[in-house]
């Protein structure tokens, strides 16, 4: 998802949440659902980024470490944890996974407009990741693309 | 060899009864020599004697008979012949019976004299039977003739030989008798003598004895008599080592100890005068001590009483502090539990404070789901995304509550656990405070006996000080009367003279008793010194030259 296509609309519909000491930012019609921590299964020669599975009303759904894949150190699980259930699309299919969040803030709405492109001369994050930023209150807040990360760490994993 | 008095007068016994004995043995040998020359004389000299004298007899029996016979009686008579034939015979027979005893009893030298007469005898016998057988056959002329004639002749002859052997017989008992007087004469001489000599040694050894008995003895008396009035200043000479001498020795010991013995007295009696004065000075000051003593006492006692009095109060101040310990021991250990049952109940806020988080937690993810639902349903979920936003806001609201809540109520669990802590660690600081009180309490307690004890006490000794007071006085006149005892005592010591000072006493003299007795005279002014003798009247002193008023009475007496 570029840029873009999402200027296309006027407002973007976004749900914050914390990974570390970073505020990202994802699409709310993309989450399906918000939980508590789950019992996790350990997935035998899974990756560092999908390195288990959990059960989600019945269903096998990978839980997605980002910080591996965004590098931000691990600083474990606390009460504000969970897990954010996200329908994407990968390869073009919407596939549901889950991500594991530090905590979650809120449901925002911003205009398109406030959303900025990531500066290429950026080192710190590989580019392709992220959609934009904005300024929230509280500092920037980071919008992940995630089915640009998914791919690129599944394709990854398989190279390796 | 040791000459006693026993030995001298033993050796002197025996000395007179030695020569006694041999007196006695003496005079024993010489009457036993009497007696056997009496028994001598009686048994054969009489004899001898009788038998001569009863030979003569018979010799003139027989010449009788032979006359008898020549005369014829008036009336004839045919038997008288052989009658007298027959008393010729016997009268031959006791002659030859007695010529027997002669020959066997006389002397040898004698026996001469017996054959002489034996000779003339048988002659005689002889003439004699012949002139018989002329009677016999008739022939009474021829017969009387023979007889007139030879037969007077024989018989002449005949009697002096007999005569002669009567004389030799007598003469030899006289000579026996003379023997005996002369063995008695010189038997009293012996015995004479020997009493002569008893007598002698006797007297002699007596006179010695007594003599050296008697001198000694004088001697002795000499010196016990000096004793007796005083006098110890000589002693005697001995010599000799009899009992006398022991007694002189003797006597002069004891008078050599009597010395010793009087110059210990008078020391003593010295010392006992400055003892007696010292005495009185120390008892004075005992006195007066005594009465500091009580003084001091009674103070003792006033401040004891005193403390007395105060260690009660604490007593019973310990004993309401201790009631109050306790309380407080036990109150603390009720707050301490009830500190413990609101911790509980604090405890069980919290639990039910977690239970509230958490349903405002599982709200606060429901609320977020709802809004995530509402985004998603666009403008028909606007609505309801402010109904989520506001429940959600009321979630976050009740659980920042129930955390302060929670932060609170555990911060209050722990300040009421520290102080239910604090409080139980109160209670054995209160208990051990109680039990130091008790202890202070039974030590006051303790202490009030023992000052109601030491308050007796010093009762007490204020009892035996008065006591000691009136004992140091008592002893103070004690000490000057023993002052005048001692005084009487030298003089009564002086009676002895131990030296050639004199009576003077210079050992027991009064110059140094005065000053003991002057000490004690002059630390007692108010005490009269005492007469020697308290015979109990009084000493008036009519010597003197009198005073002015024996005027007065002069002049009275004139008008």
């Amino acid at each position: 998802m570029k840029l873009a296509s999402l200027r296309k609309t006027e407002h973007l519909t976004l749900v914050t949440l914390a990974l570390g000491s970073q505020t990202l930012a994802v699409p709310a019609d993309v989450l399906r659902e918000i939980l508590d921590p789950l019992p996790v299964t350990r997935v035998p020669g899974a990756g560092a980024f999908v390195p288990h599975v959990v059960n989600v009303r019945g269903s096998v759904v990978p839980l997605a470490n980002l910080k591996i894949a965004l590098g931000i150190p691990e600083a474990g699980v606390d009460d504000r944890s969970r897990i954010l259930v996200l329908e994407i699309p990968l390869d073009g299919e919407p596939a549901l996974v889950a991500i594991q969040a530090d905590a979650v803030h809120e449901v925002t709405t911003i205009e398109t407009l406030r959303i900025e492109r990531v500066p290429e001369t950026a080192s710190l994050w590989p580019p392709e990741y992220l959609i934009g930023l904005y300024k929230g209150a509280e500092g920037f807040v980071l919008l992940p693309d995630l089915p640009a990360i998914f791919s690129a760490q599944t394709s990854q994993a398989a190279a390796a | 060899m040791k000459f006693t008095i026993k030995t001298k007068l033993g050796a002197i016994f025996a000395f007179v009864f030695l020569l006694s004995g041999i007196s006695a043995v003496m005079a024993l040998r010489d009457l036993k020599a009497s007696n056997d020359s009496i028994t001598e004389l009686v048994a054969s000299d009489v004899l001898r004697m009788l038998t001569a004298e009863d030979l003569i007899t018979q010799e003139l029996l027989l010449q009788v008979n032979l006359r008898e016979s020549l005369v014829d009686p008036s009336v004839p008579d045919a038997g008288r012949p052989a009658r007298m034939m027959a008393d010729r015979e016997a009268i031959h027979a006791q002659i030859d019976k007695d010529l027997q005893v002669m020959r066997d009893t006389l002397p040898p030298e004698q026996i001469p004299l017996l054959d002489a007469y034996i000779v003339e005898h048988e002659k005689n016998a002889e003439l004699a039977d012949r002139i018989l057988k002329l009677n016999a056959s008739g022939q009474s002329a021829a017969a009387n003739d023979l007889l007139l004639g030879d037969a007077l002749a024989y018989e002449v002859e005949n009697n002096d030989a007999i005569e002669a052997l009567r004389n030799a017989v007598h003469e030899e008992s006289n000579a026996a008798v003379a023997l005996v007087n002369e063995e008695y004469a010189n038997a009293r001489v012996m015995l004479i003598g020997m009493l002569v000599a008893s007598l002698l040694v006797g007297s002699v050894s007596a006179a010695f004895v007594v003599l050296s008995i008697s001198g000694r003895m004088k001697q002795c008396i000499e010196l016990a008599t000096a004793v007796a009035s005083g006098d110890l200043r000589r002693t005697m000479a001995t010599k000799g080592n009899d009992e006398v001498a022991q007694l002189q020795e003797t006597v002069n010991e004891m008078v050599l100890k009597l010395r010793e013995v009087v110059g210990n007295v008078s020391m003593a009696v010295r010392n006992v005068a400055s003892g007696s004065a010292q005495m009185a000075a120390t008892s004075e000051q005992l006195s007066q001590g005594a009465t500091e003593q009580a003084a001091s006492t009674e103070e003792a006692s006033a401040s004891v009483e005193e403390m007395s009095a105060n260690i009660k109060q604490s007593a019973d101040n310990a004993q309401i502090t201790e009631r109050m310990a306790l309380k407080s021991a036990e109150d603390a250990r009720t707050s301490g539990k009830a500190v413990a049952d609101a911790v509980d109940a604090m405890q069980t806020i919290a639990d039910r404070i977690m239970i509230v988080q958490e349903i405002a937690r599982q709200t606060d993810l429901l609320a977020l789901n709802a809004a995530v639902e509402a985004a998603r349903a666009g403008e028909h979920g606007r609505g309801f995304a402010v109904v989520a936003a506001e429940v959600r806001k009321l979630a976050e609201r009740s659980q920042t509550a129930a955390a302060e809540i929670s932060s609170l109520s555990a911060s209050t669990v722990r300040t009421a656990a520290s102080a239910g802590e604090m409080l139980l660690g109160l209670v054995p600081d209160i208990e051990k405070t109680s039990a130091l009180v008790t202890e202070i309490s039974a030590a006051s307690r303790e202490l009030a006996t023992g000052s109601a004890q030491i308050s007796m006490s010093i009762q007490q000794l204020d009892k035996v000080t008065q006591q000691n007071t009136s004992a140091s006085e008592e002893m103070s006149s004690s000490a000057t009367e023993l002052a005048s005892q001692s005084d009487a005592l030298a003089a009564a010591v002086e009676f002895f003279k131990i030296d050639d000072a004199g009576a003077n006493g210079v050992i027991i003299g009064n110059g140094r008793m005065r000053p003991a007795a002057s000490v004690a005279a002059a630390r007692q002014p108010a005490l009269p010194r005492k007469p020697l003798r308290n015979d109990g009247g009084f000493d008036f002193d009519l010597a003197g030259d009198g005073d002015e008023n024996d005027a007065n009475f002069k002049r009275r007496d004139a008008a």
